[in-house]
């Protein structure tokens, strides 16, 4: 019987691919039993031996924070201080938003903590696997979470060869914050279907320097059927005043120029009857009476009216322009579904 | 002249600086006119005296108000004699309605002769109409004067009467210019007259 399950548990052990991590996990649990157990040296070895497999043998993210915290712990009560803010380090990285919890570790560590916090800022980058929405109208949401209230960084989204197409957010994360992306380029126009990244730069000190994580987008662009008519682009005949004069009556033109042209011929007889002398008057008296004549002509015939034409030329380019906006608008109408994919490691 | 010519820039410099000034103080409108006239005057010495004056007339608005000043200055010639004519005054007008126009016009006239010089002064009454004839750009304006009070030296000047016939083109830029015919006489004691005639061609800017 002995042997028969002994034959079982090999051919599982052959015929299963092990759990996820398993073996990591273990020497996870036993590396935090050593550091319970003050054996911090051997707490040290295997906590180091659990972080190193990578990929499908390594410990998920959260796994991951607990044996660096119980690593960094462990380096500093063994006076390893450097070693321990490295560990520190690579946890705030890992989750900024993370601590040490206050009733399993002692002060001393959970100070040290802060301080590699506080000198170390990362940002958090949540962002839904896919947001669909319609460009200028909605926004792809980004929520950051900053490792401590001071963390500053900056946003943008660029194109695959790090052109960039938007900046998104440049300050103090806070806490967190929800940065929005209404799928525009700072052209103003919706992006183009493509591959993008999310790119976000924590702000770091002088000695840490900026962290830069990478968030691959990938854009598809479904445009929408224009619901609306198309405006039209010249204004309707009620808005405009008329550019020429109806015919109308030229008789008092006819009149003011008669009148004018008799004034200026009998001018020294009104004023002193028997002192015309000379004739150079009628030069005036002439140019009036024509002039009436001319203008008695023009308004029967309508004339153009040039403020009318100045205020209908202005009224159509207004209409024009704001035709091409609502064009615009309406041709940018397009919705865009963002799949986001993992963050690179900062 | 030349002597002719520094005078009236002279005045129309000192137009202008006023003017200017004003302006920026509060708000009038300004123009400036330049003119020349074909001049006619009988009455004066034993013949027809003729020739061309020049001058320039200054005007600021305000409201309905309007003030000007005008100079004008030229050589005239009877065939015997060369007098030398000098006008100058100033006219504050009323703006009623849109046509018409009354005022007062202090005004000046001297004759420099060879061996003196008439001088006639005089305050008129006066009254303008203006009538558009094709669109607003061209105009036709009527100007009648009298006087109120005259003064002559050495002469017993009873009255001045006069008026003027003009046509306007006024452009879109601001800008003017003007034709217009003057007749005014001024009736002595007696037969006496002396009677100009002026034909004038101006052009201007602004009000």
């Amino acid at each position: 019987m002995k042997r028969r399950c002994g034959v079982v548990a090999l051919v599982l052990a052959v015929a299963t691919p092990p759990l996820h991590g398993q073996q990591a996990l273990q020497l996870l649990a036993r590396g935090v039993e050593a550091y319970q157990h003050l054996n911090l040296d051997q707490a040290v070895s295997l906590l180091r031996a659990s972080l190193a497999p990578t990929g499908g043998a390594g410990l998920l993210a959260g796994d991951q924070v607990r044996a660096l915290t119980y690593l960094g712990a462990a380096e500093l009560f063994r006076t390893h201080t450097d070693s321990a803010r490295a560990a520190f380090r690579r946890v705030v990285a890992l989750d900024p938003e993370y601590r040490p919890d206050q009733t399993v570790f002692p002060p001393q560590v959970t100070e040290l903590f802060a301080l590699v916090r506080r000198a170390s800022p990362a940002v958090a980058v949540r962002i839904a696997p896919v947001t669909r929405f319609t460009a200028r109208a909605e926004s792809l949401h980004v929520n950051l979470v900053g490792s401590d209230t001071a963390t500053r960084a900056r946003v943008r989204v660029e194109r695959e060869d790090g052109m960039l197409v938007r900046e998104l957010f440049d300050g103090v994360v806070g806490d967190s914050v929800t940065v929005g992306w209404d799928g525009q380029s700072t052209g103003g126009t919706p992006v183009a279907a493509g591959r993008y990244r999310l790119t976000v730069t924590t702000i770091g000190s002088t000695t840490s320097g900026d962290r830069v994580a990478r968030v691959p987008l990938i854009v598809e662009r479904q445009a929408q059927a224009a619901t609306a008519p198309a405006a039209p682009a010249t204004p309707p005949d009620s808005l405009l005043l008329p550019e020429r004069s109806a015919g109308g009556s030229g008789w008092p033109s006819l009149a003011v120029g008669a009148g004018g042209a008799l004034a200026a011929a009998a001018l020294p007889a009104a004023i002193n009857p028997g002192s015309d002398d000379g004739h150079r008057r009628f030069v005036v008296s002439v140019a009036i009476g024509t002039t009436g004549l001319l203008g008695f002509l023009w308004q029967r015939r309508g004339h153009a009216l040039p403020d009318n034409i100045r205020a209908n030329a202005a009224l159509r380019q207004q209409w024009a322009r704001r035709a091409g906006a609502r064009s615009a608008a309406m041709s940018g109408d397009v919705t865009l579904t963002v799949r986001a994919g993992s963050a690179s490691a900062p | 002249m030349r002597l002719t010519t520094a005078r009236v820039l002279r005045a129309l410099l000192c137009v202008a600086s006023v003017g200017g000034a004003l302006a920026a103080q509060i708000p009038v409108q300004v123009g400036f006119q330049l003119d020349g006239t074909g001049t006619r005057v009988r009455g004066v010495s034993t013949n027809l005296a003729t020739g061309t004056v020049v001058g320039g007339r200054g005007s600021a608005t305000l409201g309905p108000m309007r003030l000007s000043l005008f100079y004008r200055e030229g050589r005239l010639h009877d065939g015997a004699t060369q007098p030398l004519m000098v006008e100058g005054g100033a006219t504050a007008d009323v703006q009623l309605a849109p046509w018409v126009a009354v005022g007062l016009e202090p005004e000046a006239r001297a004759y420099k002769l060879d061996s003196t010089t008439l001088r006639r002064v005089w305050l008129a009454g006066r009254i303008s109409v203006a009538a558009p004839l094709i669109g607003t750009s061209v105009r036709t304006d009527l100007r009648l004067w009298r006087s109120v009070v005259t003064s002559a030296a050495g002469a017993d000047l009873t009255q001045v009467a006069g008026g003027e016939v003009g046509i306007a083109y006024r452009a879109p830029a601001g800008w003017w210019i003007r034709l217009a015919t003057t007749f005014d006489d001024a009736a002595f004691a007696g037969p006496r007259h002396e009677r100009f005639y002026g034909l004038s061609l101006g052009a201007g800017l602004g009000r």
